[in-house]
């Protein structure tokens, strides 16, 4: 018997058998749902990327437009750090939640747990990040679905807090994969569009 | 036998009953007299019942700082349930929903900012470009929800102003001090900053706070609270890691009480075991021993029950005083005890003898020693009437015990006492009757000449007993709260609120000039909060009608993006401010936050109004009085704290002095009659080794620097009291030798047993007991040695 004759044969076999074995990567399989979507942003490592935002407001004429970066940092790290028309952090880092505007020195700092109001708009997009399915759930109603190809995908939050729904109607988020690319909040004092673009 | 220990015991449970019943304050107030001008009866109601009374500071540590942040909170939510406080900051509470629609209708009446310029059209430009702003950014939903109704952002720089007065770090969305970081810890640095990280509270009893059992109810809360929420940890540290600390009037109250009687039992232990070996030594009999205890224990009663009685609470200071000075009540049955005539000296005499005996003596010498506390009865400062009450009461009580029940207490012929030592009494022998030692008196005199005379305590935190260590945790707090002691006040009255805030109104225009002058560094005044009607009636007459305000409003958003209609709630704002009636005092009931601050600033006192407004940084006082003089309104006091309150506590204590001497003469005009035959001539010669003894005990004080207090005059007395029995003792006729030795022996043991108690006393902690002991012990001392130089030469 020759042994590197066996071994071909053992591995051809084993090429054709383990795809029927293991599981296939899901993106590929089944269609996309809201627990695969959240898995695959879980699964993401963090990094920074490019936003730009508008902002409709019903007592202005035109919309107004801010841009900058925003920094991911699993499990609960993330930065906007606005950098035109003017600088400007907004920082939900754990409990905590920081806004600055060095220009104007102003450096104010809450914390979530005590802002029934705000950490809701937060964890829109730090759990979706995340992945954290329960905490999406604990404030919102979520409608997911998958959009054409490419493993794109749309979800509207709905807040459950009727006191919130009267300055929140909803948030509208799109993605890719383990990506977000738009968030659009309907709010009663106008509505936000931020786009996202991963940087290379 | 048995009536003996069925004695004890009632004295016992009788002791435990009156210390359960018994409330203990700690209020300084007690230690001053009554107020004598304007300035002295503000002070002395602001620290009976002003705004300090009423403020509990408390920080939690020992834990990491999120459950430190958690533990804050659910304690500050706790607390505001409770329904016991008028306030409760841990920087985790905001403004009510009603509470900021209440100011936000009333924004252009509460503020200063409003003004005609404010509505021209330069000032609306610069609201709108600023509102843009504020658009653009994050806070985005902040801006929008007030700013079309307010372009020029005056609610919020009105609530800025008011919150943003606390200069406390606000971490996990609480206050918090210290940082805990390794590196920048410093040492002894515990004001800001450094140190290990502490979550902050600040707490406004519901109520005045003269109330001791709001006071004590209120920390009640505060514990349980803390417990509950520390229960309820479950996530990070375990429950018991983390340390409640608090302070205010309660706490203090709590703690002299506590300190003082730690320090009494740490005494009574120590010095009782010692005694009790000493007296066990000399009787030779338990049983004995335990009837001397009687006397004792029914002076302390009796001067603790009297005290109650008649005040109500006993303070701190006058139980750490009572509990140790009537020690001294253990004299009389020593001494009628020394006194019997023994077995094998002619026939034996039993104890009832011996008390019918010397009761002369004893009552004569007891009976002085309390007329020279009484005297102090009709002193008006609350202390001063407890201590002579107290010692009075417990003298009185122990000698008529002694005299009348002891004897039926004790066996008939009790064992013969131990002599003392040989050596010891050989050494005393030459003291006898060397009338030299009495010069003394003019050294101590010198003494006291070149020392400049005994030195007066005027600060008025070291005559109470609240432990240095509680007082320096308060100045900690209070240091890291923002909310430091102030020492300088301007303090006014009027018949009502309106005339109060008015009043302040003038007063802020004084200062302002003298804050942009650097005179000082700023001040909070009532009418920072709330502006009296009047101005708030010309505010609203500064206010443009809508429809001269629209064309300025187009004029101003040229070129801006703002569509035509935008600042339509800001035209209806304006159109209601107009019309509201002026905010009162009596409609913050729907603001709470606002009247937290207010309330410590304006009050009702009585039937009139104060108000108060707090300097703050002054580098200038001069300036500062010129300006208030130059207003020409008598009602306005400006108060000198630290100046006031030493005043006060020189007064208390010259007062103390007054009356210290007062009973001095009193002691001597009882002797001259108590001395039958002898008149004031004799009276004086019974009375010199004490009087010399009072010199001795003074100059010594001086030259030990000690600061001389109300409590060391009272001490005094007693010494004096206590000196009396051994004058009269040692100066009694003896009938032979042995009868002059057993009168020295009963003497020395007396002095004996006192240096022990108050030799240890000035070993305390508490700078009152302290005094006391060191006072006593050189009193005893002097007075044992010059009455031995004054006493006859025995009959060889």
């Amino acid at each position: 018997m020759n042994s590197p004759r066996r071994r071909a044969l053992l591995a051809l076999v084993l090429a054709l058998v383990l795809p029927l074995v293991l599981p296939a990567p899901p993106a590929l399989a089944a269609p996309l749902t809201l627990e695969g979507a959240m898995a695959a942003l879980a699964a993401e490592p963090g990094g920074t990327a490019s936003f730009t935002e508008e902002k409709a407001i019903p007592q202005l004429d035109i919309p107004l437009p801010s841009s900058g970066t925003l920094s991911w940092t699993p499990p609960d790290r993330l930065e906007k750090h606005t950098t035109f028309p003017e600088e400007e952090i907004l920082r939900a880092d754990g409990d905590r939640l920081l806004f600055a505007q060095p220009g104007r020195g102003i450096r104010r700092e809450l914390s979530l747990d005590q802002s029934p109001e705000i950490r809701p708009l937060v964890e829109s997009v730090r759990a979706t990040l995340a992945g954290d399915l329960p905490v999406l759930r604990r404030y919102f109603e979520i409608d997911f679905r998958p959009e054409g190809e490419a493993g794109r995908w749309r979800m509207v939050l709905t807040p459950l807090s009727a006191r919130l729904r009267v300055a929140v109607q909803g948030i509208e988020i799109t993605g890719q994969g383990g990506g977000l690319r738009h968030v659009v909040t309907r709010a009663s004092e106008g509505v936000t569009r931020l786009a996202i673009t991963p940087r290379p | 036998m048995r009536r003996l220990l069925l004695v004890l015991l009632a004295l016992a449970l009788l002791g435990l009953g009156l210390s359960r019943l018994v409330a203990f304050r700690a209020e300084l107030t007690d230690l001053l007299p009554p107020a004598r001008g304007p300035a002295t009866t503000f002070l002395l109601g602001e620290l009976r019942n002003g705004a300090a009374t009423t403020l509990m500071l408390a920080a939690i540590e020992g834990a990491p700082e999120p459950e430190l942040a958690r533990l804050s909170r659910d304690l500050g939510e706790a607390l505001r349930q409770s329904g016991r406080f008028s306030f409760v900051g841990n920087g985790a509470q905001d403004f009510s929903e009603a509470e900021r629609d209440l100011l936000f209708r009333y924004r252009y009446l509460l503020s200063a900012a409003t003004a005609p310029p404010l509505f021209e059209a330069p000032a609306l430009r610069a609201g709108m470009e600023r509102l843009l702003a504020g658009l653009r950014s994050a806070a985005a939903p902040l801006v929008a929800r007030f700013g079309f109704a307010d372009p020029a952002g005056v609610f919020l720089d009105t609530m800025r102003g008011w919150l943003g007065e606390s200069r406390v770090e606000l971490r996990h969305g609480v206050w918090f001090a210290g940082t805990g970081q390794e590196g920048t810890k410093q040492e002894g640095a515990g004001q800001d900053g450094a140190g290990p990280p502490r979550a902050l509270l600040l707490a406004r009893l519901a109520g005045t706070g003269s109330d001791t059992e709001a006071q004590a109810a209120a920390m009640a809360v505060f514990h349980e609270a803390f417990t509950r929420a520390g229960r309820g940890a479950g996530r990070g540290a375990g429950p018991g890691e983390a340390r409640l600390l608090l302070s205010g009037p309660g706490v203090f109250a709590a703690e002299a009480a506590a300190a003082v009687r730690a320090d009494v039992e740490m005494i009574a232990l120590l010095s009782g075991l010692l005694i009790l070996g000493f007296l066990l030594w000399r009787f030779r009999s338990a049983l004995v021993l335990a009837a001397v205890a009687v006397p004792l224990l029914a002076g302390m009663l009796a001067g603790l029950a009297a005290v109650a009685a008649w005040h109500g609470a006993v303070h701190g200071a006058a139980f750490g005083f009572g509990m140790t000075m009537l020690g001294v009540v253990v004299d009389y049955p020593l001494l009628l005890l020394g006194q019997r005539r023994p077995k094998g000296e002619g026939e034996e005499e039993a104890v009832a003898g011996a008390a019918r005996r010397i009761a002369p003596s004893l009552l004569l010498a007891a009976g002085s020693a309390a007329l020279g506390l009484t005297a102090m009865l009709a002193s008006d400062v609350p202390l001063l009437r407890q201590l002579g009450l107290f010692g009075a009461a417990g003298l009185l009580a122990g000698v008529a015990v002694t005299r009348w029940l002891l004897p039926s207490l004790l066996p008939a012929t009790p064992p013969p006492l131990r002599p003392l030592p040989g050596p010891v009494l050989a050494a005393l022998a030459p003291l006898r009757g060397r009338r030299r030692l009495l010069l003394a008196a003019p050294l101590a005199g010198l003494a006291l000449l070149a020392t400049g005379g005994p030195r007066w305590e005027d600060d008025l935190a070291r005559l109470s007993p609240v432990p240095e260590a509680q007082r320096a945790l308060d100045a900690e707090l209070r240091g890291q709260l923002g909310a430091p002691d102030v020492n300088l006040l301007v303090a006014f009255t009027a018949p009502d609120a309106e005339a109060v805030l008015r009043l302040s109104e003038r007063i802020d225009a004084a200062l302002a000039p003298l804050v942009a002058r650097g005179a000082l560094a700023g001040f909070d005044s009532p009418s920072r909060y709330l502006p009296s009607a009047a101005t708030q009636r010309a505010r609203q007459a500064a206010l443009p009608a809508p429809e001269s305000l629209r064309a300025r409003l187009a004029e101003a958003a040229a070129g801006l993006p703002f569509r035509p209609d935008a600042f339509r709630p800001f035209l209806d704002g304006l159109a209601e401010s107009r019309a509201l009636p002026p905010l009162t005092v009596a409609d913050l009931a729907t603001a709470p936050v606002l009247a937290a601050r207010l309330s410590p600033m304006l009050a009702p006192r009585g039937a009139a109004w104060q108000g108060l407004v707090i300097p703050a940084g002054v580098s200038d006082p001069a300036a500062l009085r010129q300006a208030l003089t130059a207003l020409g309104e008598p009602a306005i006091l400006f108060i000198d704290v630290k100046a006031e309150t030493t005043g006060l506590v020189l007064a208390a204590s010259r007062e103390a002095l007054f009356w210290a001497a007062a009973g001095a003469l009193g002691v001597l005009a009882l002797l001259a009659l108590g001395l039958r035959g002898g008149g004031p001539l004799a009276a004086l010669r019974r009375g010199a080794p004490i009087l010399a003894a009072l010199l001795v005990t003074l100059a010594a004080l001086a030259l030990l620097d000690q600061r001389l207090t109300p409590f060391h005059l009272a001490a005094l007395l007693l010494s004096a009291g206590v000196g009396i029995d051994y004058a009269l003792f040692l100066a009694r006729p003896a009938r032979d030798p042995a009868e002059a030795r057993r009168g020295l022996e009963a003497v020395l043991t007396c002095a004996v047993t006192t240096l022990l108690t108050f030799g240890l006393l000035a070993l305390c902690a508490t700078p009152v007991l302290r005094g006391i002991g060191l006072t006593v012990a050189i009193g005893v001392t002097a007075a044992f040695l010059l009455s031995l130089a004054l006493a006859p030469r025995p009959a060889r």
